[in-house]
């Protein structure tokens, strides 16, 4: 399943699936890759080696700890801003260093940011297809580096029209995702915005909160830890001063 | 510490806060502006007027006493209001709702009996100005109906002479006096010029009865000339007849009848002879023509430089009790303003009427400050902004300030690990990354 990857300096190999026949691999250039993405950039300064251990980390964490059942993380935050897409994206990779096959979902469909972060990457399928029923689920993934990490991105941002009447869907679309592979990343809307609408609220367990250092405010992580209630099992402290 | 910075801080903040405080900035700005633009209106100064009601008691309400508003208001009809508005171009149809916006602009307030304050209201301060001041002069421009006051005079009464009183040079005198003194010198001599043109009328109505007693002599006198001629003609006739006929004879009878009875007509006639009484009469009567139109002429004079006088006195009085009103002052002095100028007129109007002349008609209306256009603090119309513009600043700051106290950031994972539950795993931090 795993598709074929990377490595050079400066490109990185992605896998993504063409219609019914083969996947087709592309090599993105890492200068177009958001710079947060430290696991893709495979920078190698003192810092990004501090983040690169620190989200191992975390990675070691969740495998040691066995609230996270099944598996699987809903990763968000008090507010837009606090980093949860690079911190999904990175924890996800990290796990994938772990010899294990992790699914990273995009589920902010009304501001997806997936194909941005990765250069404006073009796919033909996305996880609104999917659930859609336009595609299958397996085509709207594809893969990302060489350790086992697959990607299911929101193409085309949806209205609120469109995003209750795919929600529903998704349950299916999870459940075939577990089925398929080990760890499930979800990166999730902010806890406190509009986005964060039932569906989220009765599914959305276990959730891991990203919080930004000296810019989220402390009112405001209250209030997302009141209304996570239990599902929240996890923070995380993003742009700490200091290292682990 | 970077965190520590209120700048910082001030950055770190939520989006939606930084949005509120630049709209905070927004408003207070424009407000200021708004409310900047509405203080340069109240700056353009009302005008002042003093009111003499008891110049159209008699012309306009047949004896009540009118308000100087009901007056003034009267006045500005919608005749005058459409000319006003036409030339301000407050609309450029006038019509109706040009008249409105107009009498909704026009302030008008009794600061007392006699003094009327005017201010037409309008965003542009100096079409205000200009405004009130145009319909200022509208004002001191009217003048009541003139009426005139029926002659006193007894027929009788004053000498009647062939002679009369030279006339003054009054104008040259007046000049020299005092103001107090020239006024009541001026009113003397306007009663003077009366007298003289109450002399000459009288003057000039007998040389016209002498010209009418002339006209029938002379008419006498060709009847005369015509009875002669028929005498002649008959005594002619008569020695014809003698000639030829004896005194027995019919014809020469009636020839001696009718020349005795030519002749007792001629007898009938009074004796005298016109002569050149005509041509005299004539010459007088033009010269006392002359005259009366020298002595009107004066008289005209005389009464404007008058009402002249009467303004002044009026204006310095109105002015030093304003001043005094405006500073504090006694409101009793507002009643000397009334009465003395009043009484002063009607004492001195006396001759006037008596004289049978018509009254002096002047406005009840007399400016005593125009209105004026100044603009607060530097004196530049723009200069507002700027405060308007620092208030905005400190506003929006105040804001910031306000969410920044209240939005307190987490600084590091004790802050998040007391704000969450205790059940809550902290899975551990990740560095700052320079990017």
């Amino acid at each position: 399943m795993n598709a074929g990857v990377v490595v050079e300096e400066s490109r990185l190999a992605l896998s993504l699936p063409i219609g019914r026949g083969p996947r087709k691999t592309i090599e993105l250039n890492k200068k177009d890759l958001h710079p947060a993405l430290t696991f893709a950039n495979r920078r190698t300064d003192a810092v990004a080696e501090a983040e690169i251990a620190s989200y191992q980390s975390i990675a070691e964490n969740l495998l040691r700890d066995d609230r996270w059942q099944p598996r699987q993380v809903f990763v968000s935050s008090p507010a837009a801003g606090d980093g949860k897409t690079s911190t999904a994206f990175n924890l996800a990779w990290a796990l994938s260093m772990q010899q294990k096959s992790v699914l990273l979902i995009e589920l902010n469909f009304a501001r997806p940011r997936f194909r941005s972060v990765l250069g404006d990457l073009r796919i033909r399928y996305g996880l609104d297809g999917a659930l859609q029923g336009s595609a299958k689920p397996e085509d709207s993934v594809f893969s990302l580096g060489d350790s086992g990490l697959h990607v299911s991105a929101v193409r085309d941002a949806l209205d609120k029209t469109g995003i209750k009447r795919r929600l529903p869907l998704l349950a299916n679309f999870i459940g075939w995702a577990a089925e398929s592979y080990e760890w499930l990343i979800l990166d999730c809307p902010p806890v406190l915005s509009p986005a964060w609408n039932g569906w989220f609220r009765e599914n959305a367990s276990p959730v891991l909160m990203v919080v930004r250092a000296h810019k989220t405010a402390l009112l405001e992580v209250r209030k997302a830890a009141q209304q996570l209630g239990p599902n929240l099992k996890g923070t995380l402290l993003n742009d700490s001063d200091r290292t682990q | 510490m970077q965190e520590n910075s209120v700048l910082f801080r001030i950055f770190a903040l939520p989006l939606r806060h930084k949005l509120t405080a630049s709209m905070i900035a927004i408003v207070v700005a424009c407000g200021f502006f708004v409310w900047g633009r509405r203080v340069a209106e109240r700056y353009a100064s009302p005008a002042l007027l003093s009111f003499d009601a008891s110049t159209v008691r008699h012309a306009e309400t047949g004896g009540a006493q009118p308000s100087a508003i009901t007056l003034a208001e009267s006045i500005l009809g919608d005749e005058q209001v459409t000319v006003l508005t036409s030339h301000f171009d407050i609309s450029p149809a006038p019509d109706e709702s040009s008249l409105k916006i107009f009498r909704s602009h026009l302030k008008l307030d009794e600061l007392g009996p006699t003094i009327l304050r005017l201010q037409y209201l309008d965003p542009n301060g100096m079409q205000a100005v200009a405004m009130t001041n145009a319909i200022v002069e509208v004002l001191t421009a009217w003048t009541p109906v003139e009426t005139t006051i029926t002659p006193q005079l007894p027929v009788t009464s004053p000498p009647v002479k062939a002679t009369y009183p030279k006339s003054v040079p009054i104008r040259s005198m007046h000049a020299l006096l005092r103001p107090g003194d020239s006024l009541m010198r001026m009113q003397a001599q306007l009663s003077a010029i009366d007298h003289q043109l109450t002399a000459i009328e009288v003057e000039r109505q007998k040389l016209n009865a002498t010209k009418v007693n002339h006209s029938i002599v002379e008419k006498q006198t060709n009847t005369r000339q015509a009875l002669e001629t028929q005498l002649a003609a008959a005594q002619k006739k008569l020695e014809d007849l003698r000639v030829r006929y004896t005194e027995e004879y019919p014809d020469v009878g009636a020839a001696q009848e009718h020349v005795l009875d030519l002749q007792q007509q001629l007898a009938a006639l009074p004796a005298g002879h016109g002569g050149d009484v005509a041509p005299t009469v004539n010459l007088k009567l033009e010269a006392i023509t002359r005259e009366a139109s020298q002595l009107r002429l004066e008289r005209e004079h005389l009464t404007r430089d008058i009402a002249i006088e009467k303004k002044r006195a009026r204006e310095e009085h109105d002015v030093d009790a304003v001043q005094a009103q405006s500073s504090g002052g006694i409101r009793s002095h507002v009643p000397s303003l009334t009465t003395v100028p009043s009484t002063v007129t009607r004492a001195s109007m006396e001759p006037l009427a008596q004289a049978s002349v018509s009254q002096l008609t002047m406005s009840p209306f007399t400016l005593l400050q125009q209105s004026s256009y100044t603009v607060s603090g530097s004196g530049k119309p723009g200069s507002g902004l700027w405060l308007g513009m620092l208030l905005a600043l400190v506003g929006a700051l105040a804001y910031l300030g306000l969410a920044i106290r209240w939005y307190k950031p987490v600084h590091d994972e004790t802050m998040l690990t007391e704000a969450v539950s205790t059940e809550v795993m902290y899975m551990g931090s990740v560095p700052r990354m320079n990017l």
